[in-house]
């Protein structure tokens, strides 16, 4: 994978880049290649569930990050703001199909105090129909659903994308 | 483009691709066939995945295939009265939005959902200007 640090710069977030140096201070270089490990394991992932061939969406590697940040640099913010949010690979594989274009069709979260949280979303690609299913038990990962934006079409609840925050 | 109405919708903090990004959104929910072409070059992409958005500053969306059609066959015509928007993305901190007629439901309904989606970003979620993008 290519530099963690560049990507992060070449997608506008220097400053997520020169807080968490600051934050992390000795350990920040840590950090970072927890990030680059994630993005690692989450290319895996993705290669796993859409060999390239099957697929219409750039991949999740150093040719389709390059092609996103050229493209649509927006979506790459969106997408390595949730890297920092989640060490889940199925997750961010999730948010890169949704960037570039799945439909979420549905989403179900269950939660009990100090007992279980379950998150399950459930995707289809645009044009071919092909549906898929994440799941994660990691509390965390309901920092993601922050991002998705909303809408009602004749009255009935549709997820519209998932969309970068300021940082 | 076509003699209608501009709605002019503040982005601040947003930035411009993902406003026009938002903005094609929901249309293409609204309209399940449409036909997106860019409004600088003419190039019609095959579907909302296909757009570069980093690179875009005016879409046309058109309710199908038909419209494209008679839109490029009569140009603004009763006929093909509200079946595209036209999307115009050229600063960081607008967008606009051209329609046939204010009033027709099926317009009024999207520029509702378009209003409602920037509006929820501009006021809890703006993110940063993509002018400190490399």
């Amino acid at each position: 994978m290519t530099n963690i640090i560049d990507i992060f710069r070449r997608a506008g977030l220097q400053r997520t880049i020169d807080e968490a140096a600051e934050f992390w201070g000795d350990n920040a270089a840590q950090f970072l290649d927890g990030l680059a490990d994630t993005l690692s394991q989450a290319s895996i992932a993705y290669t796993k569930r859409f060999p390239v061939a099957q697929s219409t969406i750039p991949p999740l590697n150093d040719v389709g990050i390059a092609e996103t940040l050229d493209h649509n640099p927006h979506k790459l913010r969106a997408f390595l703001q949730a890297l920092e949010e989640t060490t889940s690979p199925e997750m961010l594989v999730m948010v890169w199909r949704i960037i570039h274009g799945d439909d979420i069709k549905a989403a179900e979260m269950s939660y009990e105090e100090g007992k279980r949280f379950h998150l399950r979303v459930r995707l289809e690609e645009q044009g071919s129909g092909t549906a898929t299913s994440y799941d994660s038990e990691n509390i965390n990962d309901a920092r993601l659903l922050r991002h998705l934006g909303m809408m009602e079409l004749s009255g009935k609840p549709v997820f519209t994308g998932f969309f970068a925050h300021r940082h | 483009m076509i003699g209608g109405h501009d709605i002019v919708l503040p982005t601040r903090g947003i930035g411009r691709s993902t406003a026009l990004d938002v903005c094609l959104k929901i249309t293409v929910r609204h309209w399940k066939q449409a036909v997106i072409q860019s409004g600088t070059t003419g190039e019609i992409y095959n579907g909302y995945g296909r757009v570069p958005f980093g690179k875009e500053t005016e879409l046309m969306v058109y309710r199908d295939r038909a419209s494209l059609h008679s839109w490029e066959t009569l140009g603004a015509d009763e006929e093909n009265r509200n079946t595209m928007v036209h999307l115009l993305a050229y600063t960081e901190t607008q967008l606009t939005v051209v329609v046939d007629d204010l009033q027709a439901t099926v317009m009024w309904r999207l520029l509702g959902d378009i209003r409602g989606a920037i509006r929820d970003m501009v006021d809890v979620r703006p993110i940063e200007n993509e002018q400190a993008a490399a």
